[in-house]
This record gives C-alpha cells, sequence and structure tokens, in this order.
C-alpha cells in the first residue's frame, strides 16, 4: 500500500460516513474495519478529518460517526433546516425551529444517563410539542402578570412558543408551514430522518444511535457556550474576545455566508 | 459530622440498595395499579381473568431467554406478545384477541411505550446519604435497533432482572449461595419439588451474569471510555472470577449428589425431579465455563479496543441533561439571547451535511425530487386527468426553413451573408435563421458542404453584427479560386 492508496482510502471512508445511506456497503465495512484495526489508517483518516473540519464523534457497527465543526463546509445551514427548508425564515421561525431541535432532543433523552444508553426511543410530534408546552407553561405559571413584555429586547423565548397554535392547517388539510408547534416540530423530525439520524414509522419516529451521538456532542457544545456567556463582562479578556467570534460565526450560519475556513475569508477581502 | 461508624456506614449501603431496589420495582407495582384501575373501569370483565403480576413475569422471563440465547440479541415484539398471550390464555383460555390485547398491553407497560420508551424518572431518599432525595430512571424492558437498523429487539436491563428475578438486597453472587444452599439442603432432606425451583433460579442467575458481561464487554467494543476500565471494571472482573470458579466448584458438588440421588432414587417423580436438577445445573456449569472464558479474555479486549479507539473517539462529552440545562434556561431567557445557543445545536445535532453538486445528472433528479420536507408532495392531485399530447416546441416551422434554405441555395456565384439578409427580407423570409443556417455550416458543417470565409470584412446590417461571411456556391470548388477581389 502506498501513501497514495492510503489517503484515497481515507477518503472513501469519509466519503462514506458523509453519506448516511451507504451504511452496511460492503467497501464501507471493509473500511470500517481496516479503521477499527489499522492505527496507521485510523490517524491518517482523523488527520484528513481535521482538515475538512470533521471530528469523528464515534463508531457503530456499521458507521463511522463524524461530526462537522462549526466553519466545516459541512456544517448544516439554518436555511436547511428551519421548515422544510424555506430561506426566507425570520428571526420567530428561526427560534422556533431551533426549539423544536432542542425539544426533540430534550424528550429523547431526558436526563444525563439517557445519552449514554443506547436504547432507540419512539417518538412522535405530538408528544414532544406537548412536553415542550407543559415546560412553557410551567415558565408561565411563575412569570409575574404585570411585567410588560412588549419589548422585543426582553421578552422571554417561552411566550413565542406559547403563541403559537398547537395545530393549524391550510385549506387542503395539510399543516400549515411554521405555523404550529406541530408543523415545527414535524419539520424537525422530518429533517433529522432526511440526515438519516431518525427512522421514520406511521407518524411514529425511532431514534438511531448515531442521533445519541451528535446530540451528545452538541448538548456539550452549548452548555459550553452557555457557561461561558455566562461569566461577568470583563474588560479585554481574550476569552470574551473568543466568545464573541465563536457567536458571530453562528450568526452566520443562517444566510450560509460561512466559507470553509475563517482565515482564507479574511485574505480574500484583502 | 459524620454520625455513624464504620460498621453503620456499610449498613447504610445495603439500605440504599434495598430502597434503590424497590424504587425499581415501581413501574410494576404502577402496573398492578393502573390493571386494577383501568381495567376495572374500561374492561371490567378482564380483572377476572388476568393476573397481570404473572403476565409482566412471563414478558421478563420471555426476554430474558432470548437474551440467554443470542448473546448480542434480543426478543422481536411480536414474540414477546405471543409468549404473554399464551400465559394469558392459559389464565383465560378461548379469548384468544383479548389475550393477545393483554399481552400487548403489558409489554407496552414494560417498555414504557407511552413515553416512547424512556426511562420512568422516580424520587426516593437514600439512606447512604442522609436522606437526601435523589432520582433514579429505571427502565424494565427496553428496544434496541439491530446494528442494521431494519430490526428492532427487546431487551431487559440487568438491574430489572436482578431486583426482580433474583432479589431486593443480594448481588447476584450472593443470590446463587442462596439458590444452592436451598438445592443443597433440598436434596438432603430429598424434597426435590424445591430443589428444582432453586436450581432454575440459579440457572436464571448466571444467565444474567453472562449478559452484563456481555453488555459490558459490546459497550467497551462500541466506545471504550464509557465504561470505567481504571477501577470498577477490573475489580468487578475479579470479584467475579473468584465467585465463578467457587461457583463451579459447588455446582461441580452439587452435580454430583443430584446425579446420585437420580440414579438411586426408586420413586419415578423424584426420579425424574432429580435428573431435571441435573440437567439445569449443567446448563449452569456451561454458561459458567463460558463466562470464565469471557472473563479471561475481557482484559484483553480492553487493551485491543483502548488501542483500537484511541485516535477514532476523540472524547466523551459530559454528563448534560438537556432539559434541565439547556432547554429550561433557553426558554426562561430573552428570546434575543437564545438564538444563537438554538443554531449551535441545531447545527451540530444535526450531523454532517454534503455539500450539493450541481452535475447536470445530479441537477436534473434534484428538479425531478420532491422537495425537502414533503408537505408539498400532498399538495399534488393524485388524479393526473387525461394525457395531451404536447407539440414539441419549435423555434422554426417547416415553412420558415423551407424558405430560409432556399435563400441559401440560390447563391451561384460566391455571395456576402449581408447580400443573403437583404434577399431573405425582401423574400419575407427570417432573415436570423439565414444567418444561423450559415454560421452552422461554417462552425458545425451542417449543410450542404459549402465553403463559407471569413475574410476581415464586417458585417454592415441593421439587425446583424460581426463577420460578414462570405457564401460560396455548392460547386464552388470545380468552379477555381474565389472571387475575392470582387466582392470587397
Amino acid at each position: 500500500m502506498t501513501l497514495l492508496d492510503d489517503a484515497e482510502a481515507a477518503g472513501t471512508l469519509l466519503a462514506y460516513a458523509l453519506q448516511p445511506a451507504t451504511a452496511g456497503d460492503q467497501p464501507y465495512a471493509r473500511l470500517l474495519l481496516r479503521f477499527a484495526d489499522d492505527q496507521d489508517f485510523a490517524q491518517l483518516v482523523e488527520a484528513f478529518g481535521r482538515g475538512l473540519g470533521l471530528r469523528p464523534l464515534g463508531r457503530t457497527p456499521d458507521r463511522l460517526v463524524v461530526g462537522p465543526e462549526q466553519q466545516s463546509p459541512f456544517a448544516a445551514r439554518q436555511s436547511d433546516y428551519v421548515h422544510g427548508g424555506q430561506r426566507l425564515a425570520g428571526f420567530e421561525q428561526r427560534l422556533l425551529a431551533g426549539f423544536a431541535h432542542l425539544g426533540v432532543a430534550a424528550y429523547c433523552f431526558p436526563t444525563p444517563d439517557s445519552l449514554e444508553r443506547t436504547l432507540t426511543i419512539r417518538v412522535t410530534a405530538a408528544a414532544v410539542a406537548d412536553e415542550l408546552t407543559e415546560t412553557a407553561g410551567r415558565l408561565a405559571a411563575d412569570a409575574p402578570d404585570d411585567v410588560a413584555v412588549d419589548s422585543e429586547e426582553v421578552r422571554e423565548a417561552w411566550r413565542l412558543w406559547k403563541a403559537l397554535p398547537r395545530v393549524s392547517h391550510t385549506e387542503t388539510g395539510q399543516l400549515a408551514k411554521g405555523r404550529s408547534r406541530l408543523a415545527h416540530v414535524t419539520a424537525a423530525l422530518q429533517w433529522l430522518t432526511d440526515q438519516h439520524l431518525l427512522r421514520a414509522g406511521d407518524g411514529v419516529w425511532r431514534t438511531t444511535d448515531a442521533y445519541r451521538i451528535h446530540v451528545a456532542r452538541a448538548a456539550s457544545d452549548v452548555k459550553l457556550l452557555l457557561v461561558r456567556s455566562a461569566w461577568p463582562e470583563r474588560d479585554g479578556s481574550g476569552d470574551d474576545d473568543a466568545l464573541a467570534a465563536a457567536l458571530e460565526r453562528v450568526a452566520d450560519l443562517d444566510d450560509g455566508a460561512v466559507g470553509p475556513l475563517p482565515a482564507s475569508s479574511t485574505t480574500e477581502q484583502e | 459530622m459524620a454520625r455513624g461508624t464504620l460498621n453503620s456506614d456499610h449498613e447504610a449501603q445495603r439500605r440504599s440498595r434495598r430502597v434503590k431496589a424497590l424504587v425499581r420495582l415501581e413501574p410494576l407495582i404502577d402496573m398492578i395499579d393502573a390493571a386494577s384501575r383501568g381495567w376495572g373501569s374500561h374492561q371490567p370483565h378482564r380483572a377476572g381473568r388476568y393476573d397481570v403480576r404473572a403476565l409482566a413475569e412471563a414478558a421478563i422471563v420471555a426476554v430474558v431467554e432470548q437474551m440467554g440465547i443470542h448473546e448480542a440479541g434480543g426478543a422481536s415484539f411480536d414474540d414477546v406478545v405471543d409468549a404473554v398471550a399464551q400465559t394469558a390464555l392459559a389464565m383465560y383460555p378461548g379469548d384468544l384477541d383479548d389475550a393477545r390485547d393483554v399481552a400487548r398491553w403489558v409489554v407496552d407497560w414494560l417498555i414504557n411505550a407511552a413515553e416512547g420508551g424512556r426511562a420512568r424518572t422516580h424520587r426516593y431518599t437514600d439512606p447512604a446519604d442522609g436522606y437526601a432525595w435523589h432520582t433514579l430512571d429505571v427502565t424494565v424492558l427496553y428496544e434496541e435497533l439491530s446494528p442494521s437498523g431494519d430490526e428492532v429487539v427487546l431487551r431487559a436491563t440487568s438491574e430489572a432482572v436482578n431486583s426482580l428475578i433474583v432479589a431486593f438486597d443480594l448481588d447476584l453472587g450472593d443470590a446463587q449461595v442462596a439458590a444452592e444452599a436451598i438445592l443443597d439442603v433440598a436434596l438432603a432432606s430429598g424434597n426435590l419439588d424445591k430443589a428444582v425451583t432453586s436450581a432454575r433460579q440459579a440457572s436464571q442467575t448466571s444467565r444474567m451474569y453472562v449478559d452484563q458481561l456481555t453488555g459490558l464487554l459490546d459497550r467497551t467494543r462500541r466506545d471504550v471510555t464509557t465504561v470505567d476500565w481504571s477501577d470498577h471494571v477490573p475489580a468487578l472482573i475479579d470479584t467475579a472470577r473468584t465467585h465463578l470458579s467457587l461457583r463451579r466448584r459447588a455446582e461441580q458438588t452439587l452435580l454430583t449428589s443430584a446425579t446420585e440421588i437420580r440414579d438411586e432414587q426408586r420413586d419415578p417423580t423424584r426420579r425424574r425431579a432429580a435428573a431435571e436438577v441435573v440437567e439445569l445445573v449443567d446448563g449452569c456449569l456451561t454458561r459458567h465455563d463460558r463466562l470464565l472464558t469471557r472473563l479471561i479474555d475481557a482484559r484483553q479486549v480492553f487493551l485491543e479496543e483502548q488501542r483500537r479507539q484511541r485516535i477514532s473517539v476523540i472524547s466523551t462529552p459530559a454528563a448534560i441533561s438537556i432539559p434541565a440545562e439547556l432547554l429550561h434556561p433557553l426558554l426562561a431567557g430573552p428570546a434575543t439571547e437564545a438564538e444563537a445557543p438554538l443554531a449551535l445545536f441545531t447545527t451540530v445535532s444535526s450531523g454532517p451535511v454534503a455539500p450539493r453538486r450541481h452535475t447536470l445528472a445530479s441537477l436534473v433528479d434534484q428538479l425531478l425530487a420532491p422537495r425537502r420536507g414533503g408537505a408539498e408532495l400532498d399538495d399534488l392531485d393524485d388524479d393526473t386527468g387525461e394525457l395531451v399530447a404536447i407539440p414539441t416546441a419549435v423555434a422554426f416551422d417547416d415553412a420558415t426553413w423551407e424558405a430560409a434554405r432556399k435563400v441559401v441555395e440560390t447563391v451561384e456565384v460566391p455571395t456576402r451573408l449581408s447580400r443573403l439578409l437583404v434577399v431573405a427580407r425582401d423574400a419575407g423570409t427570417h432573415d436570423g435563421l439565414v444567418a444561423l443556417m450559415v454560421l452552422a455550416e461554417r462552425t458545425y458543417g451542417i449543410g450542404a458542404g459549402r465553403r463559407i470565409e471569413i475574410d476581415g470584412a464586417a458585417l454592415n446590417d441593421p439587425c446583424w453584427g460581426g463577420d460578414d461571411l462570405l457564401v460560396h456556391p455548392t460547386n464552388a470548388e470545380t468552379d477555381g479560386p474565389p472571387q475575392r477581389e470582387g466582392a470587397a
């Protein structure tokens, strides 16, 4: 085996990992086996992945689970998942779509333990939407009645979710996109199914192990972000700058303007 | 600060275990309660027919038996429902549909299907922690996707089987000591009915032991970091290994005495019972042997997996409660501050997206494919109506082609394109098509094989621009050199 052959094999394995539908293919299975057995090859795959902004997160018996770094060209954009790929989503729509996604994860993995168990969860749009509404309802019950909430700046997120009807249909009897809690959750479930992270059945979805692995990584990334942003602002602290940069990158995701690497985009501007 | 002595600490641990064992029984207690209420009001006939306790036991045993047969597998939902329905039929023969309904209800309850198969979270106070409140995730049966992802198998948690099938406060080994002590006494006193029961229990215990270790090694193979191999597992393996070798010796003794009884008893009932004991203990021994082999291999498995996975798994994310640590604070805070964390969560949890490639072939597929989201697909009317032939779109009709061709073919001496355009317009023919024909003949050789020449003259025409091409007649080659000077 020459270096060129190995590089090609590493690239092929990553290509398979990027196409979940290929799980179970013979050449994929052979490469996975080699990845498991051959340390040098595994290192090559990992380095290759780093270059592409892909982190190997884990291995299921028939898949290599890779997660995209934020700036990776392989990261999903908001235009991909905000109710079925509509590009003209506004702030509220983006937020509600995000809560639908977080709601699905919270429903499937309600405890730290559950993030480590390989069992499959059955999930329906109604169950997720209702549980989210319940949480929002508890927050509403705790909120003081007479606080003015007209100001966009301070309006709590749960009010957005509560303001949404549970279900809303079009004239033809379809779920009206982005108009109801069920529509948002259904869109999230559908998107995760397209990503091969859930399996669809008759109105009931099932979680795969790959979904659990991605959610665990996402939860830990977001937790880190929340912990950092909870720190009191300090003047000129490097961490704050890094956080601001991270937030900016996240904000960029929504219009799909993310280039492969932030560094190279700077040189392009000059 | 610590009020208790070392002894009472140990005692507190034992009491803590007992309380947790009680917590693990809660799903069953709730189930019995639900059956007595639900069946009482909605299905009053069922209360007199079925004992839900025995049905739950049958379901768990059906699952555990399959787990013992297929090491990494489990039972299918339908198989377990069948087994439970058979038990229900034994309680009340004659109503198969109802028996199946009840069986499905029981299995669904044990999975907690109403909540998607998630664990039930129960609160309890821990004697080992000053009776502070804790929560415990309780799962009895759970579903797992097979590696291929096409099949769903049912499995029982070790905790569930230990507390439900084995005992409250005893760990696996102790339960076996007890079971075998009872068997020993029973054999000595000739009370073989009891002995058979104890042997069955011992058999199930060893089966669970195999499963526990298999699960551990499976988890190690999947992700070595999720298993505590630094302290916990080596200690467990050591204990289990010592313990098992002792058990093997004990069971060897039991086997000998049971075999003696079988061979010497005159009473045929007792002889049969002894034979059954021999068979069961034999099975236990086989299972122990398998377990011993696995224990001996375990360390090797760990070392290999650690080597394999050192590279492939970067890190295990810290334990996080998504509802409490992420969802709740984000919902409670200002909406404007939730956007970035939500975007981060969704992007990372969505997994990688292969950038869309627009090759011609994939573009056609994409244009023909239903849109992502799928809702639009339903908007399409299934009734396609009558098929109507759509005429092929043409830019020029046959008559226009014919007229243009005539204009080009009238060339008898080398002629400028500008001249042909004038002729075409005068004749009421499409001048653009004439230009196109000349160009096509020049560029692609389509046409009658005329020579079309570019000599640098510019086209001077109100509608068209470019080179004023020189069009030679079809027989130009035989006519000698073109009359370039004359045209210029």
